[in-house]
């Protein structure tokens, strides 16, 4: 007697959303799998940040770090929100908004007696800005 | 192959744009790539800043940030969205520095928000920052 071959759909591949309201996909996401790669490419960010941080701006080099949050909901264009997996790179120096964005302040972010750069009308460095963009490279 | 076209100053063809709209509604004081100084420079004020961008021999895209400062907070934000809307009508083209520059396409990558300026907040700042591709000729 032939065996009989019982077809059970594969999860990975023939997916549908919420078809059996499990939304395994949903869960694949946002698992570490996933997060793990966005928290390596967090760490690329700051390495190539830590390079572009302007000199004599205190301790803003050294307290850059990933942030706490894990995932966001992502909201494509005419379909429902999806969750994704996310890395966060954050600094948590005083002057670091004056020194990614500029300021109204003269020399805000620079260390004492030091004047930034651009002398005193505070352009914006854009550190994050920059590394951010960078980081596509590694993974082309 | 023949040089590549030089590099047009893309902070300088943004503020062209902004300036062409910006002298028909006499919307802003002044157009620069440099932030104004509180309590000295006139508002509203415009700022276009470039920080990032690649290119090939025929196309690349630059990164811009473009912030309105203005006493308001309203103020600040209408024009920083009244730009945007411009913007986003591409395709643009512009003479800067006696060149040609066509901006093909523009993405909108942060939307038009406001960034703290002054600790008073006696100017506001909204910024938006796009993503630009253009065509080297």
């Amino acid at each position: 007697m032939a065996e009989l071959i019982r077809y059970r759909r594969d999860r990975a591949n023939d997916f549908r959303r919420h078809s059996d309201g499990s939304a395994p996909m949903s869960s694949f996401v946002i698992s570490n799998q996933i997060r793990r790669p966005c928290v390596e490419a967090a760490y690329a960010v700051i390495g190539i940040a830590q390079g572009l941080a302007p000199k004599g701006s205190g301790a803003y080099a050294a307290l850059f770090g990933i942030g706490k949050r894990e995932r966001f909901m992502f909201k494509p264009a005419g379909e429902p929100l999806q969750p994704r997996a996310v890395a966060e790179v954050i600094n948590t120096d005083d002057k670091a908004p004056a020194i990614e964005w500029g300021s109204g302040q003269a020399n805000d972010g620079a260390s004492p007696d030091t004047d930034r750069p651009q002398g005193g009308s505070n352009q914006p460095f854009r550190v994050l800005g920059r590394a951010g963009a960078r980081v596509g490279d590694f993974h082309e | 192959m023949s040089d590549p076209k030089e590099l047009p100053d893309y902070a300088a063809a943004t503020i062209q744009i902004i300036a062409e709209w910006a002298v028909d509604e006499n919307a802003v004081a002044k157009v620069s790539v440099k932030a104004p100084t509180p309590g000295s420079s006139p508002l509203p004020w415009a700022q276009a800043y470039v920080f990032d961008g690649s290119a090939s021999e025929t196309e690349g895209d630059f990164v811009v940030d473009v912030a309105f400062y203005a006493a308001s907070y309203a103020e600040a934000s209408r024009l920083s969205r009244r730009f945007d809307q411009r913007f986003m009508g591409y395709p643009h083209r512009v003479s800067s520095d006696g060149r040609a520059v066509l901006l093909d396409r523009v993405t909108t990558n942060v939307i038009p928000n406001e960034v703290p300026f002054t600790d008073d907040d006696s100017v506001r700042r909204f910024q938006a920052t796009y993503s630009v591709s253009f065509r080297r000729r």
